[in-house]
């Protein structure tokens, strides 16, 4: 394949990934970053840059810049003679420009003496971004396993930086140097020889075969794994045990098929956040034990990241069941009805499953008093987070999942996009603030009164809103309207 | 359109070529494979019959010409199985079609028909059998056959937030054709009013279009289309149909699956009827056109009879 045409499939690629709005979005976050980084340009203190980058780097590793296949895809790439590798190798590479983007606004403006450090500082944010994107397009495509493996040598790399920075190969983007630039090169150039190559020469010719569900290893029936659900008698009964009973789609193993499995969200999500959250109960408690010299920020600084996963997690995560939605079928009713049903089901599962972290930050405020204040932010997710992320899902154009469970479309960084992020970001924000200055009361003891009567006010308004959120979306009068509009904008981006 | 079949392939010809049963590996330069595989296939039929007429062997003379015009088959399937789990979708399918034919595959619905052209088309590995585009096996030269031939799936679904000539100019750059075969395209399915829109603000129907144009951008030899009139209003149906048998015409072999016999009537000339994963009948539609005024009913009922 020559230059040109690879280059014309790259282009093609990144536009449909990326609309021309989303170089508005990067000049943005340039500028904001510039503004950020003179501090750090002044000082020299590069601590926080680590941090920031281990951040963004475990922002990535949970999930961002991962590949999707669409149904397109499947009929009209696959079927062609061009070689699935390099198809693969240009959708990671339209899909790197997050991570290069992240990490370059992160540490371009950090100074540097001569010309020779700014090349070693380029060559490590390519090799740093394809390390992550091709890591993250591989567990897209690759075997849970694989796929554990994947994220978790992306996650200990973000581990690294944020608590020993000098063992990362991020540390190249702050203080570049040949053996970084090595370091990542290698990293880098081992997610390009862990690509699953099998899966795509597969890809080549049993496309639908890759995608297709399975039964479960040892033969069976590929309807009967997603076996019956006691669906009905009434409308509540059917939402809420679809709404319980989830669909996993994952790939075990051998190269061929999908094997489906209905699970029950509360038997494996709940134990995994029960246990997530008493990770980070011991770390809390460990903290002190492990020499840190300033237990009271390195309290501040692993409560606060704990927050942040969970809602990065959750708010990520809230918006994916949209694409299963069937408004033929649905909606043959009551529009507005089936969405205040399948609302409360989601805020009572989301109620649930939050559950042991609102107990975790109960139980974290004997050691640590500040995280008692994110118990009340915890409980504001619950409330809105499964009617806003379907909202905001619809508004930025999730795309619809019909045919072989691949989404219709790629899902594009747009205008749209990047507003929804800003409002989750703002969210996301505001929810941590009583946090923040109860911790801030802690340190500055003149000023605690009136810090802690602002955090309280803070959790109240936090709660008072996120529950008069949640009235406005299933019981009020508006309801109708607003689901309307929502259904109507799912009939725009295409969904039957 | 005219421009599309009319110049008979020769220029732009899909590479690799034919592969002549592995005598050739390379077509001269400047050749089109249809050209050179005619003219190759009529050079074996005057030598041989030339050879056995010289001895006086009168009645093999005739049996080699004939064996020799039909032994290259542009589709083949032999032996083809394949199970979804439990369900057996296809149970040892075999059939030919010779270079140039223009077959239906019909049968009821989930009969097997969408598999089989899924399998021919290199998107599914069978359990067992083989599958033969332009002499090359689909799953040990995917390259080759895929060059060969277009596949139309059902409901299919081009990249939606690409413009009309972004598809085309993305798939062609993946075929590796060049610039002009998307002009044609645009040009043979009508398309130039909407080559600048993106496909997700196009009709249905026009993104049907659109799909086809993908689909016979190459020019491909092959053509497996999968009920190719879906979301056509009459006028774009007539419009299709005239393309598809003026390409037929032009030398492309076409195995189209559907169960609408007057789509098949039009399109094909010889008939499959597959049910349960096999395929219980075959000859030319005017053999059910016979039966159907024997028995003095429509050709439908025939067909439905046949796949029961």
């Amino acid at each position: 394949m020559n230059a040109r045409r690879l280059w014309k499939i790259l282009r093609l690629n990144f536009k449909l990934m990326y609309s021309r709005w989303f170089l508005a979005f990067i000049a943005f976050y340039f500028a904001m970053t510039f503004v950020a980084s003179v501090s750090a340009m002044r000082t020299e203190d590069y601590a926080p840059s680590f941090r920031y980058l281990g951040v963004l780097a475990l922002l990535l590793a949970s999930g961002g810049g991962s590949l999707t296949v669409v149904k397109s895809e499947v009929d009209f790439v696959f079927s062609t003679p061009a070689n699935p590798l390099v198809v693969y190798i240009a959708k990671t590479a339209a899909s790197t420009v997050l991570a290069l983007f992240l990490f370059g606004a992160a540490t371009v403006y950090l100074p540097r003496p001569d010309v020779i450090s700014h090349v070693e500082y380029a060559a490590s944010l390519i090799f740093n971004t394809a390390f992550f994107a091709l890591t993250a397009g591989a567990s897209s495509l690759a075997s849970i396993r694989r796929s554990i493996l994947y994220a978790a040598s992306r996650m200990a790399v973000a581990a690294v930086t944020i608590v020993k920075p000098e063992l990362s190969p991020l540390y190249g983007l702050v203080y570049p140097s040949p053996f970084y630039v090595a370091y990542s090169g290698a990293a880098a150039a081992l997610a390009f020889l862990a690509a699953p190559r099998n899966l795509l020469k597969e890809l080549a010719t049993n496309a639908y075969g890759v995608f297709a569900p399975r039964g479960p290893a040892g033969g069976g029936d590929a309807a009967r794994v997603v076996g019956p659900a006691r669906i009905g008698p009434t409308p509540w009964r059917a939402v809420w045990t679809t709404s319980v009973n989830g669909v996993w789609r994952m790939r075990s193993g051998g190269s061929e098929g999908v094997v489906v499995r209905r699970v029950n969200v509360f038997k494996v999500y709940l134990p995994l956040s029960a246990a997530v959250a008493a990770v980070y109960y011991v770390l809390l408690r460990l903290l002190p034990e492990v020499g840190f010299s300033n237990a009271s920020e390195a309290s501040f600084l692993v409560t606060l990241l704990s927050f942040y996963l969970l809602l990065w997690v959750f708010t990520t995560s809230a918006d994916v069941d949209l694409s299963g939605e069937r408004l033929w079928l649905s909606l043959a009713v009551e529009p507005a009805r089936y969405f205040r049903l399948r609302i409360f089901a989601r805020a009572v599962i989301a109620a649930v499953l939050l559950a042991p972290w609102a107990a975790v930050y109960v139980l974290a405020s004997l050691s640590y008093p500040p995280a008692a204040r994110l118990s009340p932010a915890v409980a504001a997710l619950a409330l809105t987070l499964p009617a806003a992320s379907w909202l905001l899902a619809a508004y930025s154009g999730w795309p619809q999942i019909r045919d072989l469970d691949l989404p219709q479309s790629l899902f594009r960084f747009t205008l749209r996009g990047v507003l929804t992020a800003f409002l989750y970001f703002m969210f996301i924000m505001w929810l941590g603030v009583p946090y923040i200055l109860c911790a801030v009361s802690m340190d500055k003891q003149a000023l605690a009164p009136p810090l802690l009567l602002a955090a309280d006010v803070a959790s109240a308004t936090s709660l008072a809103l996120s529950a008069a959120f949640f009235y406005l979306m299933t019981y009020s009068p508006w309801a109708s309207s607003i689901w309307g509009w929502f259904v109507n904008k799912l009939s725009e981006n295409g969904y039957v | 359109m005219l421009s599309l079949v009319s110049s008979a392939y020769c220029e732009d010809c899909v590479r690799p070529p034919i592969s002549m049963r592995g005598w050739f590996t390379e077509m001269p330069e400047g050749l089109c494979c249809h050209v050179f595989f005619s003219a190759y296939v009529l050079r074996c039929v005057v030598l041989v019959v030339g050879i056995l007429g010289l001895c006086g062997c009168y009645v093999q003379c005739l049996y080699v010409s004939i064996i020799l015009l039909y032994v290259y088959e542009c589709i083949a399937a032999e032996g083809l199985r394949r199970r979804f789990g439990g369900v057996v979708a296809l149970d040892g399918v075999s059939f030919e079609v010779s270079c140039g034919g223009a077959v239906a595959l019909l049968g009821p619905n989930g009969a097997g028909k969408s598999t089989v052209l899924r399998i021919l088309a290199g998107l599914l590995r069978p359990d067992a059998g083989v599958a033969r585009l332009c002499g090359y096996d689909v799953q040990r030269q995917p390259r080759e056959a895929k060059a060969c031939m277009g596949y139309l799936p059902e409901d299919a679904s081009p990249f939606l937030d690409l413009s009309v000539r972004e598809n085309l100019e993305y798939v062609a750059a993946l075929r590796g054709v060049d610039g002009s075969a998307v002009d044609r395209a645009i040009e043979a399915l009508g398309l130039g009013d909407v080559e600048d829109r993106l496909a997700s603000s196009l009709s249905r129907g026009m993104r049907q279009r659109l799909a086809l144009a993908l689909v016979i951008m190459h020019r491909p030899r092959v053509l497996l289309l999968d009920e190719p009139l879906n979301y056509l209003d009459i006028p774009a149906q007539e419009f299709v149909i005239r393309l598809l048998r003026e390409m037929n015409a032009a030398g492309t072999t076409i195995l189209v699956s559907t169960h609408i016999m007057s789509i098949a009537e039009r399109l094909a000339r010889e008939v499959l009827v597959i049910s349960r994963g096999r395929i219980v009948w075959r000859g030319a539609v005017e053999e059910l056109r016979a039966a159907a005024r024997d028995a003095g009913e429509r050709i439908e009922e025939v067909v439905a009879r046949l796949m029961r």
